[in-house]
């Protein structure tokens, strides 16, 4: 039954562990736009730099 | 003059295709070769061939095929024939059927061609009553293998990655046709009835044509 | 407004997630033949629902983009296909941990778990395909056209208990003419598929923001070339 225990609990970490990293990945794509909209955003208003 | 339109498409393939036969010999080589290497990977004459002869067959009959089907749209790139042929009266739909059972015929051939060498090297039991099963399964999951691999050959003829996207896209789209053709198969040479398999194959075709002839004007044209 | 309606979200998908953390460790005995290991279905069924939900959605929204032209729709088509991955990820993660226990291997090959591992595989190929192609009414075109294919795999998923005789367990759910969880074991799992809901709002919300700014940054960057 111990095992049983474990699995359940490893299943229940794998499921948050999934969504975790998507989460973290999300966050860290938001981040690179974000950069890069302030970057374009800058060429975009002073041009020929 | 839609069928008119598919039988000038599907023959100017065909023509094209028998005047070099790259695709045809390279098709039918790479077929034979499988066959002999899976035969050094598994005893062809223990009895265990039998559970996955169909298997055997149709991972063949995939692999061969996608050297055929992934030229279907790629050889229309030099001289910019793809964009004449959109361009044509020609409608997306009759390119597609056309190009469809031309790549069709020409896998069905090279199938018929393996079929022999297959029988032989993994001395499969052979009866005249399993002739018709098994040219029936042979037409229905060819024509679910060339209906995909024409379609995405179509959508991934202009990408810059298309070495990498087209069997990336096409297998998994497959696997469900070609378990239904290997558990059917299976079945045939173990002289067993069809099964659930030929009714999900028959399903699975008119399903994937329709979708593929609603989407491909979307894919060509846009 | 829409950070209001987030963390409102996030708020009321949390504290209904703990509720529901609650009743399933404390309130409900074991399972007679599983033990402990059967609470892995409240998130395994729920996190496949709205899988194959997510998925048939995509189709949907794809087919508004081609119908209307209109890329709010692909950028939310995209963002509602991605999030079914993950949630079709975890689906398959937590299915594969409980088959461990139950049928002592980690995978079988019957027909659900081969066919909604090809549906896996499919719209994988869809983000990959997403990133291949630069033009955006050509990329929403084309992953249009994937996600139906895809879509028509992932009701052969749905379908494949019922199709073929599978390892997989048998509609155990009420509303699939199944009916064979006990008394308060079944709640559960509605509970947490609403959470699960919440949660994937909120995140197709962030994800199509997401869309729209990359859109932008190629609407600013060519009109930064132009000049």
């Amino acid at each position: 039954m111990n095992r049983n225990v474990q699995y359940m609990l490893l299943g229940l970490g794998a499921a948050w562990l999934i969504m975790f990293i998507y989460v973290v990945l999300i966050t860290l794509r938001e981040r690179k736009l974000r950069k890069e909209l302030d970057r374009v955003r800058r060429m975009v208003e002073n041009p020929g730099k | 003059m839609f069928l008119r339109q598919v039988w000038t498409i599907a023959a100017k393939d065909l023509h094209s295709e028998l005047r070099t036969k790259e695709a045809w010999n390279a098709s039918i080589a790479f077929s034979v070769v499988i066959l002999l290497l899976f035969s050094f990977a598994f005893d062809p004459s223990s009895e265990q061939i039998r559970e996955f002869s169909g298997g055997l067959l149709w991972m063949t009959y995939a692999f061969a095929g996608a050297l055929v089907l992934n030229r279907s749209f790629a050889r229309e790139l030099q001289n910019d024939c793809l964009d004449a042929l959109i361009a044509s009266p020609v409608s997306s739909a009759a390119l597609f059927v056309g190009k469809a059972l031309a790549n069709f015929a020409l896998l069905f051939a090279v199938e018929v061609v393996s079929l022999p060498v297959f029988v032989l090297f993994y001395n499969v039991p052979w009866g005249t009553g399993q002739i018709l099963p098994m040219l029936l399964v042979m037409v229905l999951g060819t024509w679910a293998l060339t209906v995909i691999g024409t379609l995405f050959s179509a959508l991934t003829v202009n990408l810059r990655l298309r070495e990498l996207m087209l069997p990336t896209l096409v297998y998994p789209m497959m696997i469900p046709a070609l378990i239904s053709a290997m558990t059917i198969t299976t079945n045939v040479l173990a002289g067993d009835p069809m099964g659930f398999g030929l009714r999900f194959l028959v399903g699975f075709d008119i399903i994937f044509t329709l979708l593929s002839v609603v989407f491909v004007d979307t894919v060509l044209v846009g | 407004m829409r950070e209001k309606i987030i963390i409102g979200l996030a708020a009321f998908a949390g504290a209904l997630l703990a509720w529901n953390m609650n009743t399933i460790f404390t309130a409900l005995p074991d399972e007679l033949n599983q033990g402990a290991i059967y609470r892995i279905i409240y998130f395994h069924v729920p996190a496949n629902i709205l899988g194959m939900l997510g998925f048939g959605l995509g189709m949907l929204l794809s087919i508004g983009y081609l119908i209307t032209k209109d890329l709010r729709y692909d950028a939310l088509a995209a963002s509602v296909t991605e999030v079914s991955l993950v949630f079709a990820s975890i689906g398959l993660a937590t299915g594969s941990i409980w088959a461990r226990i139950i049928w002592g291997v980690w995978w079988a090959w019957d027909y659900r778990l081969t066919s909604w591992l090809v549906c896996w595989l499919i719209f994988g190929g869809y983000l990959m395909l997403r990133r291949a192609i630069d033009e955006p009414n050509q990329r929403a075109r084309f992953a249009a056209v994937v996600s139906t294919l895809g879509s028509v795999n992932a009701y052969i998923s749905y379908m494949s208990i019922k199709w073929w005789t599978t390892q997989h367990p048998q509609p155990v759910l009420t509303i699939r003419d199944g009916g064979g969880m006990a008394p308060g074991m079944e709640a559960p799992i509605y509970w947490n598929l609403l959470a699960l809901a919440c949660f994937s709002a909120i995140l197709v919300m962030v994800r199509t923001r997401q869309e729209a700014i990359a859109n932008e940054i190629d609407t600013l960057r060519r009109m930064a070339h132009a000049q």
